[in-house]
């Protein structure tokens, strides 16, 4: 059994975020990450039969980018990446992504989910490249956002650029906003509009949560989470 | 319990409801029955609160209450339940943190205790059983992946969870199987009481084999045109609404 | 795979089918662009001061200008002087049937295979041929003139529609726009000119063939169609364009009006010279095109079908302005060896319950690249916008690239927008299947590939749907391998 790293940053406390890292096969990673204010980078190079798994959230507030880049350098490299970011008043926040698939047969799965409210802006920028013969490629990415108020404002750029022809990739965007449906029927089991509401926001960004394994982990980015919305 | 007067409602401008007259006592079990289009389900979306409505005339009392004043969440809270035709899917959102919310302030506004955590899983347990609902659902996001009978299934079990006043059951009934119906059929049975009343509308007379009803009442192009006992969903069955609704198609 | 390699080579070695050139005399301007040339421009058209004024403005904001950058596209590059902004088949006396037309021409017009005489009428076409940079015949006027419908070249039009042309021209594709359009406003040779009148429905659909002759010459149409209040018309716009050694410069203009309840489909099938098997020639089509849904419940559609130019860079839009105004793209876009293009759409949703819906078919062979870049953005007023966009990518070969770049802004909290993209190759058991049953691999490719293409080449009018499946299966022959 290989043992996983298992890294937490959590910027919003150290004041210190992003970073390098190699991932190499026997010594899987994972990632965790609370964006710290401000702007930075982190950087995985995942060399043949490598994995590695990154959940990350921004919700510190104010002016921030964050860079995800991820370079898929063996054969078997996996990579799993998932993020949340929440912009709400007076936010600006940039989610960059670059996943190069450098080599055949290596995998990669993307799942960002932004969300914002008041007059925030939120921004997801994902770039997924598959290089010249890097035949048998997988690669897929989301973005899936939600506007909350009349002022606020997503911009979202999902890219896929193909080099190689046997690889299956896609990718989907979407805006929209919370379904009131779902809210009518809450409220129609007596939860308020803000429970309900609140309630449907934690379920949309659930499917991001869900992938902390780490109990204690979750809970930190839970909190932070409710804190912020 | 439940007086509707001359109630009128509207949906993009469009009148549906067209003055319905409807009484329901503590203790009674009454079925709306018509054919589609009549205004069936608009009746107990209105009567739920639903905001795409729009109720333009007419009075709702609701235990000595005017049930238009109040907000979708009050109305849930004094012990109105509706049972969706269509229960939405909520994903991410589980079921047992769904019904924990929806349980305490069901408690809370009949003046209970919240429930601990150990009794919330009993009772939950214990709710479950009466309509044979798998407990695996409850880890599962409300609704998402449940099939047509689990979704039924699952309105009464939260209806059994939050024990209602009055039940207004839209449907529950359409696209179940035989077994599916005696299900739902039981549950709703055994939570019959002299304190709280049911609402049925249904299309069939099937789901009234199961489930006595006081009175049956017929609805057509918004306005209730005629009341019976039982006997009139066996006629509505065998007869169908013609005979009813001829007198009624002019406008 | 050998069988494969050779039918790859077979193919790739057939010349263009539309590459021979007409020989007619032309009146030509010299070389290179001044605001002398533009003047010249406008004197040999004949054009009165405000339009020369407009081309003058357009010029003088061109020259500020700087070539657009930011698309996936490798372009040499062009020098603007040694271009030919102007060139005229000479002697141009009105004519009144096809017999008067120059029997060169006619004779091109056949080989072509465009049934611009009798078989015209059955088939319900109006044709505005244009024939290097001047019209030279349109046919169905009386018909149309019935209705009230002008159907006539750009030139026409500014003579005889001044105040229509000065309303319109511009006003949706201003010359400030990008760099192309500036240019195309400061020296387009000629085009067609649409107007339908209030509550008219066009009864049939109308017709524009180009062609580019010829040699060096860039030729910039302008194309105006405006559908009043209620109107409907469907315009097809088809291209072929003779062979050529150097590249041609190609930066079209089309502008599209649409008022209150009035619809447009705008189809094209272009099939220019995309340049031989090692890269060299072909087409350079910058193209400008775009339509605003002025009023309520207007809808305007755009269909096309991009097989041909070395390089392609096209994004037919919709300004949705008008309330509950409808806008759609569909799109099959093929590159095949050395070409490149970067195509796409634009929706911009500012009306009420605006919706939209985007569907992008990109197939890319040989060493091509092959782009979808579109932008939905939703402004804060447009309560209620819908989008949906389906753009996906098939490869065929490990040579080629297919490129997805979607951008979504949205401002508004009940917009709904949504965009998938898939990227797949046909697969090895497709094929084996197919010739299992005794399908031969080229012709199981043909299959696969119009049944990818499907839901696109279905909007397309009947007589175009025909032209665009076999042109998709000329440029993909021997493409797999």
């Amino acid at each position: 059994m290989a043992t996983t790293n298992e890294i937490k940053l959590f910027g919003n406390e150290c004041g210190c975020c992003g970073g390098d890292f190699e991932v190499v096969a026997g010594e899987p990673l994972t990632l965790y990450q609370l964006c710290g204010a401000g702007s930075h980078a982190t950087t995985l190079r995942i060399g043949e039969g490598g994995k590695a798994k990154v959940v990350f959230a921004a919700l510190e507030g104010g002016d921030t980018s964050y860079t995800f880049r991820v370079e898929l350098n063996g054969a078997g490299a996996e990579l799993e990446l998932y993020g949340l970011f929440v912009a709400t008043e007076g936010d600006r926040c940039r989610v960059k992504t670059e996943v190069r698939h450098n080599v055949p047969d290596c995998v990669s799965n993307q799942v960002v989910k932004g969300v914002a409210d008041g007059d925030g802006y939120g921004l997801f920028d994902g770039l997924v490249y598959v290089a010249p013969d890097a035949q048998h490629t997988e690669a897929y990415q989301q973005s899936r956002n939600v506007l909350l108020a009349p002022t606020a404002h997503i911009q979202t750029q999902p890219q896929l650029e193909i080099y190689a022809d046997d690889v299956r990739c896609s990718h989907g965007a979407t805006v929209g906003q919370m379904n009131e449906e779902e809210v009518y029927y809450m409220r129609q089991r007596g939860l308020t509009k803000e429970a309900a509401q609140r309630l449907q926001l934690e379920g949309f960004l659930q499917e991001v949560l869900g992938k902390i394994d780490d109990e204690p982990t979750r809970e930190k980015f839970t909190a932070k989470l409710l804190a912020k919305i | 319990m439940l007086k509707v007067k001359n109630l009128h409602a509207t949906v993009d401008g469009k009148e549906i409801l067209r003055g319905i007259d409807f009484e329901v006592k503590a203790g009674e079990v009454h079925a709306i029955m018509g054919p589609n289009g009549s205004g069936k389900s608009t009746f107990a979306s209105v009567l739920a609160g639903n905001e795409k409505f729009t109720v333009t005339e007419g009075t709702v009392e609701y235990g000595g209450e005017d049930l238009l004043e109040l907000s979708i969440e009050e109305r849930a809270r004094k012990g109105l339940f509706l049972g969706f035709q269509y229960p939405v899917e909520i994903p991410g959102v589980s079921m047992a943190n769904f019904m924990k919310l929806a349980v305490a302030e069901r408690r809370k506004a009949q003046g209970l205790e919240p429930l601990t955590a150990g009794g919330m899983l009993k009772y939950m347990r214990e709710k479950a059983a009466v309509v044979e609902l798998d407990a695996k659902l409850m880890s599962r996001a409300v609704n998402e992946g449940f099939s047509g009978g689990e979704k039924k299934k699952n309105e009464i079990f939260q209806m059994a969870m939050l024990e209602p006043k009055l039940a207004v059951l839209d449907e529950t009934d359409s696209g179940l199987d035989i077994d599916a119906l005696r299900i739902v059929a039981t549950g709703v049975n055994r939570l019959r009481s002299e304190q709280n009343a049911t609402v049925l509308i249904t299309h069939y007379q099937r789901l009234l084999d199961y489930i006595q009803p006081d009175f049956v009442h017929v609805l057509y192009k918004g306005r209730i045109i005629y009341s019976g006992d039982k006997s009139l969903a066996l006629k509505l069955e065998k007869e169908g609404y013609d005979w009813l609704i001829a007198d009624y198609k002019e406008d | 795979m050998a069988e494969q390699d050779k039918i790859l080579s077979d193919i790739t070695a057939k010349e263009y089918e539309y590459g021979f050139v007409t020989d007619i005399e032309t009146h030509t301007l010299p070389k290179g662009l001044s605001e002398d040339v533009v003047r010249q421009i406008s004197a040999l058209k004949g054009e009165p001061e405000w339009m020369l004024e407009y081309r003058l403005k357009a010029y003088r904001k061109w020259l500020t200008m700087e070539l657009p950058q930011w698309a996936h596209l490798n372009i040499p590059p062009i020098d603007f002087q040694d271009i030919i902004y102007f060139a005229a088949p000479k002697k141009q006396p009105d004519k009144k049937s096809m017999d008067e037309v120059d029997p060169k021409l006619r004779e091109t017009f056949d080989k072509l295979g465009i049934p611009l005489e009798e078989q015209m009428a059955l088939a319900g076409v109006a044709v505005d041929a244009v024939m290097d940079s001047v019209s030279v015949k349109t046919t169905f006027r009386e018909t149309l003139a019935e209705k009230g419908i002008i159907f006539c070249s750009m030139s026409e039009a500014i003579r005889e529609y001044p105040d229509l042309v000065r309303k319109y021209l511009g006003s949706v594709v201003p010359y400030t726009d990008n760099f192309y359009s500036a240019l195309n406003a400061a020296v387009f040779s000629d085009g067609s000119f649409c107007y339908i009148p209030k509550g008219v429905r066009c009864p049939m659909e109308l017709s524009t063939y180009f062609r580019i002759n010829a040699a060096g010459t860039g030729q910039f149409e302008r194309t105006l169609i405006v559908a009043d209040e209620g109107a409907y018309v469907s315009y097809l716009e088809g291209c072929t364009a003779p062979m050529r050694d150097e590249n041609q410069l190609h930066a079209a203009v089309v502008e599209i009006v649409v008022e209150k309840d009035a619809e447009v489909k705008y189809s094209t099938v272009q099939n220019w010279y995309p340049g031989d098997k090692d890269g060299k020639g072909g087409v350079y089509n910058f193209v400008t095109k775009r339509g605003i849904c002025r009023g309520d419940n207007a809808r305007l559609s755009w269909t096309q079908v991009e097989t041909g130019s070395a390089i392609t860079w096209k994004y037919p839009s919709c300004v949705l302005l008008g309330d509950n105004s409808v806008g759609e793209f569909y799109s099959v876009a093929l590159t095949n060896n050395y070409q490149q293009a970067d195509t796409g759409t634009k929706m911009i949703h500012l009306g009420r319950n605006t919706r939209s819906r985007i569907v992008s078919k990109g197939i890319s062979a040989g060493r091509s690249q092959n782009s979808y870049r579109g932008l939905v953005k939703v402004a804060a007023g447009a309560e209620g916008a819908r989008n949906f966009s389906q753009c996906d990518s098939l490869l065929l070969g490990d040579k080629c690239g297919a490129h997805t770049f979607p951008y979504i802004d949205c401002h508004n909290t009940s917009a709904v927008v949504e965009h998938e993209a898939t990227t797949s190759k046909i697969s090895d058991d497709q094929l084996f299947y197919c010739n299992q049953r005794g399908i031969g691999t080229e012709e199981a490719v043909g299959l696969i590939v119009n049944g990818y293409a499907k839901e696109v080449l279905a909007k397309l009018p009947m007589e175009f749907a025909v032209e665009a499946q076999k042109l998709l299966a000329i440029s993909l022959e021997g493409s797999v391998g």
